[in-house]
This record gives structure tokens, sequence and C-alpha cells, in this order.
């Protein structure tokens, strides 16, 4: 009988200190008096940078195109600029469409994953670094260009994430990502299709059921790049 | 009697406070191992808002670079001075700035050099290298050998890691080194891994 209280008495001040240490630790989140305004707002906030992005990207790629137009007419006018070597620098960084053999590769949730308000450690959902270590895959095996969702990504380009919200460039892109890429068919595939260089994305394939999937293909075009190229800190060390 | 009722009932709920703080400690670690950042909207809006200031200079410089065309003298320097900024970024030619030089001691595996190039780049870095290479879009990408070693535009890569980024450094290094950005999530992966970063106001990349 006491043998009995005894351990009535350890089991409630366990879960008594279990759940006073809980308490003492629990951080209240700071919410609105109306939360689902909140979420209005903040999807409005949101959409209005997003536009004002496409509007700007939209627009950066059509004076590029001007640009090039009028760089056309004065090369037909002058000789003193060295215009094949502005076209070569053009196609080094990214500021030129490239088209050939490639490879569509589609990565996508997994059809039962809900994204919206998930955990950034959720692995039915396809995660930044994911995405990460295909790129780098790509640019490790010479790929000549590579785009996502139809955005260039040169070697400066950031892809990050804010909780599931996937940025390239810093601009928003959602699933399924489909990544356009061309070069050698045969060298990307080899390094795609080893499960050791890509270890997490196989076995989230395996296991949570996301799509990942490559495509030969005879004919890729990737676009130029959308974004800004900053020099500001950048001198020429004067040979 | 009493008395040792009431050391049971002191000692438990001792217990049971450590239990819960082990915990929860648990959690926190679980979180810095994560190679992906939680969620948050200030930052996410922080963000998106410097992004569109960038375009919006990127597209402001390429309408005044457009208008110089009226004229073929000032043409002529428009073109010039493009082709200059496009030396720049190729990487073609050396380039030299001020900057972060972050050097890491230990062995580190290819995934974690992706992820600490990719925090300089969204820290705002303009260039990086990596042990003396420069990378750019025919260098960008990182090998990994059987034996684990790092490979780089056929170079292989050894300890100490040295990643010089060229850019405005005070920004950098905060970014770098918020809490549950990619200094304390790589120190959490790789126990006893080193880093060192100063800023420097002349770094030359080859």
């Amino acid at each position: 009988m006491q043998k009995q209280f005894f351990l009535t008495f350890l089991a409630t001040g366990l879960i008594f200190g279990v759940l006073f240490t809980w308490q003492l630790r629990t951080k209240i989140p700071i919410v609105g008096n109306f939360p689902s305004d909140e979420v209005e707002a903040k999807q409005e906030l949101l959409k209005s940078f997003l536009d004002e992005q496409s509007y700007l990207q939209s627009r950066i790629v059509s004076l590029r195109g001007d640009l090039e137009e009028a760089q056309r007419n004065l090369e037909y006018q002058t000789e003193t600029i060295n215009f094949e070597k502005l076209d070569a620098l053009k196609k080094e960084i990214g500021l030129t469409e490239i088209s050939g053999e490639g490879l569509e590769i589609f990565l996508d949730d997994s059809p039962l994953a809900i994204r919206e308000g998930a955990e950034v450690s959720d692995q039915s959902l396809v995660q930044a670094s994911d995405i990460r270590d295909i790129l780098n895959i790509l640019f490790a095996a010479d790929a000549d260009a590579i785009s996502i969702n139809g955005q260039r990504v040169i070697a400066t380009s950031p892809i990050t994430s804010v909780g599931t919200t996937i940025l390239i460039n810093n601009s928003h892109i959602a699933p399924p990502f489909n990544i356009s890429t061309v070069g050698d068919t045969d060298i990307i595939l080899q390094r795609l299709l080893n499960v050791n260089l890509l270890s997490s994305i196989y076995e989230k394939r395996s296991k949570q059921n996301i799509k990942f999937e490559i495509f030969k293909k005879n004919r890729v075009i990737v676009p130029i790049y959308n974004g800004d190229l900053k020099v500001s800190h950048l001198n020429p060390v004067k040979q | 009697m009493n008395i040792q009722k009431t050391y049971i009932l002191i000692t438990t709920i001792i217990l049971g406070f450590f239990i819960a703080i082990q915990s929860r400690s648990f959690e926190s670690v679980s979180n810095e191992f994560q190679r992906d950042v939680k969620s948050n909207i200030f930052q996410e809006i922080k963000i998106l808002k410097e992004k569109n200031e960038s375009l919006r200079n990127e597209a402001k410089d390429l309408e005044d670079n457009l208008n110089q065309f009226a004229d073929q003298n000032s043409a002529l320097g428009a073109v010039e001075a493009e082709i200059e900024k496009y030396t720049k970024l190729s990487g073609s030619t050396p380039i030299f700035g001020p900057g972060v030089s972050i050097t890491v001691s230990g062995q580190i595996t290819t995934p974690w050099v992706v992820d600490l190039v990719n925090a300089l780049f969204n820290a705002g870095s303009e260039a990086v290298s990596v042990n003396g290479i420069r990378l750019i879009n025919k260098s960008a990408g990182f090998d990994t050998l059987p034996q684990g070693q790092i490979l780089l535009n056929g170079s292989v890569l050894s300890p100490p890691y040295v990643f010089n980024a060229l850019g405005e450094s005070s920004n950098i290094i905060s970014i770098l080194e918020l809490p549950g950005g990619i200094y304390s999530r790589l120190t959490a992966a790789i126990p006893g891994l080193k880093i060192d970063s100063i800023t420097k106001d002349i770094i030359q990349l080859n």
C-alpha cells in the first residue's frame, strides 16, 4: 500500500515538474486581434512586391534587348569598338539566350505535402538545399547554361529559402520546379544519376515520394539572366 | 516519514525540469542542423524590398545607358563602359576591392561548401574565390571525389579553406553571423570546426 502511494507520488511529481518547466519555457506568440486580417495583409504585401518584381524583371529583359539592338546599329557605323569581345563577355556572364542539346529536370513535392504553413524540415517538400545540390552538380559538369522555372541561374545566383518559400536570385519560385540545362548530357546524366552525390533527394524520392525525373532533350532553351549585376566593389587590376 | 516524502517530491520535480529542458535542447539542436532557414515573414519582406530596389537601379542604369545611344560619341563611351563592367564580372582579368576573408579550419563536406558560398552571394558578395579559385560560370561547381575530397575547377581543395568575398564587408559579416545563420549551422553540424573571418580594405581575386 505504502509502495503504491510512493509510486503515485513519484509519478505526480515528475509530471508536475515536466509540465511546470514546459509552461515556463513556452513562448506565447504575439498575435493580432484579427489574425485573418493579418494573414490577408501579409499576402497582399507579398503580392505587391512580387508583382513589382516581375514587372521590373521583364523591363530589364526588354531594356537589354533594346540595348542589344542599339549596339548592333552602332556596329555598322563604327569599327573602333570590339563588338565580338562584347558578345563573348555577354555569353560568359549569362546575358545571351542559349539553346541546344540538354536536359529537363523535374522536381516536385510529395503529392500529399502541403507547403503552406509546413516546417522547413518537412521531408516531403523539395528544399532550397536540394536545388542547390542539383545546380552545383550541373555547374561542376560544365553545363553551358541553367534556368529554373524560366529564370536563368548564374554562378552568383543565391538559392535560398525563407521557411518553405524558395528564392532564386531573391525572386520567389513555386513548385513544381523545372530545371533546364544545356550541355554535355552524358556527363551531366552520369553525375545526376550518382546516388551518393544527391543522397538527400534520392532518399526523399524513395521514402517520401517526392518527384525527381530527368529527361534528355534535343533542344533546350535557356533565357537570358533577368536580374541585377553588381560591380560597385569590383575594380580592375591594371595590367 | 513526511520529510522523506518531501525529498522525493523535490527530487522528482527537479528531474522533470531537466527532462523538459533536455527535450527542448534536442529540438533546437536539430533545427541548427538544417541546411535551410526557418520561416520569418519580416526577413521575407526585407529580401523582396531590397531585391526590388536593386532591380529598379539596374533598370535605371540600362535606361541611362540606352539614352546615351542618341549620340554616337556617348554611345561609344557607353559600350566601352559595358565592356569594362562585363570584364569585371566574367573573371577574365584580376579584380580587387574591399571584402571579407574567411578561413575555415577543419574538414568540411561539399554540401556545406556550396551552402557557405551561397550564403556569401546571398549576403551581397559581388565576387567570391575559394582557395584562390574565383567562382565564375565556368568554375562554380564543386565535385566530390571518392575519398571525400572536394574538387573545384580541376584542383583538389585542402584545409584550411579560404573564402574571399568582395563586397560590403560589414553587411556580409553581419548576415553570416546571424543566430541561425550559416556560421551557427555549420559549427553545429561539424563539431570542432573553426571559422575566422576578417574584413579587409583590399582583397585581390585573380
